[in-house]
C-alpha cells in the first residue's frame, strides 16, 4: 500500500513537473522568423584586405535574422543568446540611430516584456550572423537555437528571404 | 463697349491661367518623401575604385545618383538600404536606365574594390561599389555632409563596426548634392520620389 502511494506520489511528481517545463516553453512563442539572403560568392573570404582571426573558415558575409518575440507568461523574459552552424559567430545586437548616424553594437540580452513581445527588425534588434559558411539563397532554411533566460532553449526554422 | 470689357477679362482669365501654369511647371518637382537640400550643393569631383577601375563623380554626370556610405560587414542597416535601392529602382522600369545606385565604402581596410563589386552586384548587377584611401574618402564624406567612425575592436577581437551616416544621399544630373532620404523609406516612396524628379 505504502509503495502505491509512494508511486503515484512519484508519478505526479513527474506530471506537475512536466507540466510547469512545457508552460514555461510555450510562454514564448516565435513568428515570422527570417534570415536576409547573402550571396558574397566563394572567392569572399580571399578579398578581405585584412582577413579577421577566427573567421578563416567562413566566407566573409555576414547577415541578420530577425523575428516576433511574444512572451505569454506574466513575468518579463530576455533572449540570453542565438547559436546556428550557418556563421562562425552568432550575437544579439542593436542597430541605433543617434544624432543621424548608425550605430550597431552587441547586446548583453533582449528583453522580451510580459505578456508582450519584441521585434527583432531591420535597423534595430537583430540576430547578428557573422562569417557565413555558406551562401544564404531565398528559400533555404535556417535552424536557430534560441536561449531565453526562463523559458530556456526554442528552436526555430528561419526562411531565407530577399526582402 | 461691352463685348471689348467681355475679351478683356477672358484675356485677363486666359494670362492668369498661363502663369499659374508656368509658375507650376518651373517649381522644381517635389519628391515627397525625402528632405530637400536647399539650395543643391556642387560637390568636388573625386575619383575612387572600383572593381571595374578608377571612376571620377564626373563621368556619371547626367543620371541621377543616389549615394549611400555604408560597409559590407554591416548585416542589418546597409543591406536593407540596398534592398530598397534594389526594389526601386525596378519600380521604376524604363526609367531605369537614368538612375545610378553607389554605395561607397567608409570601410577601406576590409572592402577591397573586389569584395565590394561582389557585395553590390549581390543586389544588383547595374550597383556600383566605390572605395579609395582613407584621405579620398575623408575629403568626399566632408563634402557630402556624411559622418563616419570606425570603431575599434573589442578586446581579443579583429572584428570591429563601424558607425556611419545612414541616409540616402541624391546627386543630381548637375553634380550637385539635392536630397537625401532616410535609409528605411520604402521602396514605392523612393521610386515615387525619383519619378517626381526625373520630371
Amino acid at each position: 500500500m505504502k509503495t502505491k502511494i509512494f508511486c503515484t506520489m512519484i508519478l505526479i511528481a513527474i506530471f506537475v513537473s512536466a507540466c510547469g517545463g512545457k508552460t514555461e516553453a510555450a510562454s514564448i512563442t516565435i513568428e515570422n522568423a527570417w534570415v536576409r539572403a547573402a550571396q558574397m560568392g566563394s572567392g569572399m573570404g580571399n578579398n578581405m584586405a585584412t582577413p579577421m582571426a577566427g573567421m578563416e573558415g567562413g566566407n566573409g558575409a555576414n547577415s541578420a535574422a530577425y523575428m516576433l518575440i511574444k512572451n505569454s507568461s506574466s513575468t518579463a523574459d530576455k533572449l540570453l543568446k542565438a547559436e546556428s552552424d550557418v556563421a562562425m559567430m552568432v550575437e544579439t545586437h542593436l542597430s541605433e540611430m543617434k544624432d543621424g548616424v548608425m550605430t550597431m553594437h552587441e547586446v548583453e540580452g533582449i528583453e522580451v516584456p510580459a505578456k508582450g513581445q519584441v521585434e527583432l527588425k531591420p535597423g534595430s534588434y537583430h540576430v547578428m550572423l557573422m562569417g557565413l559558411k555558406r551562401d544564404l539563397n531565398a528559400g533555404d532554411k535556417v535552424t536557430l537555437t534560441l536561449t531565453f533566460e526562463k523559458a530556456g532553449k526554442v528552436v526555430i526554422e528561419a526562411e531565407v528571404r530577399n526582402p | 463697349m461691352r463685348r471689348v470689357r467681355w475679351s478683356f477679362w477672358i484675356a485677363l482669365a486666359l494670362l492668369a491661367g498661363g502663369l499659374v501654369t508656368l509658375a507650376w511647371r518651373l517649381q522644381p518637382a517635389a519628391a515627397r518623401h525625402g528632405e530637400a537640400i536647399s539650395p543643391a550643393k556642387p560637390l568636388q569631383d573625386f575619383t575612387l575604385q572600383s572593381e571595374a577601375g578608377p571612376l571620377r563623380l564626373s563621368d556619371l554626370r547626367g543620371r541621377l545618383l543616389l549615394f549611400f556610405f555604408a560597409y559590407t560587414y554591416c548585416p542589418d542597416v546597409c543591406p536593407t538600404a540596398l534592398s530598397t535601392l534594389k526594389a526601386s529602382v525596378e519600380n521604376l522600369g524604363a526609367d531605369a536606365a537614368a538612375v545610378q545606385v553607389i554605395l561607397v565604402s567608409v570601410d577601406p581596410q576590409r572592402d577591397t574594390p573586389e569584395r565590394l563589386g561582389q557585395f553590390v552586384h549581390s543586389f544588383h548587377p547595374a550597383f556600383i561599389g566605390l572605395t579609395g584611401d582613407k584621405d579620398t574618402l575623408d575629403r568626399i564624406t566632408a563634402d557630402f555632409g556624411v559622418f563616419y567612425r570606425i570603431n575599434p575592436p573589442e578586446a581579443g577581437r579583429s572584428d570591429y563596426t563601424v558607425d556611419h551616416s545612414s541616409n540616402i544621399l541624391l546627386v543630381d544630373k548637375q553634380g550637385r548634392l539635392a536630397y537625401s532620404w532616410p535609409f528605411d523609406v520604402s521602396a514605392k516612396d523612393l521610386a515615387a520620389d525619383l519619378q517626381a524628379l526625373m520630371r
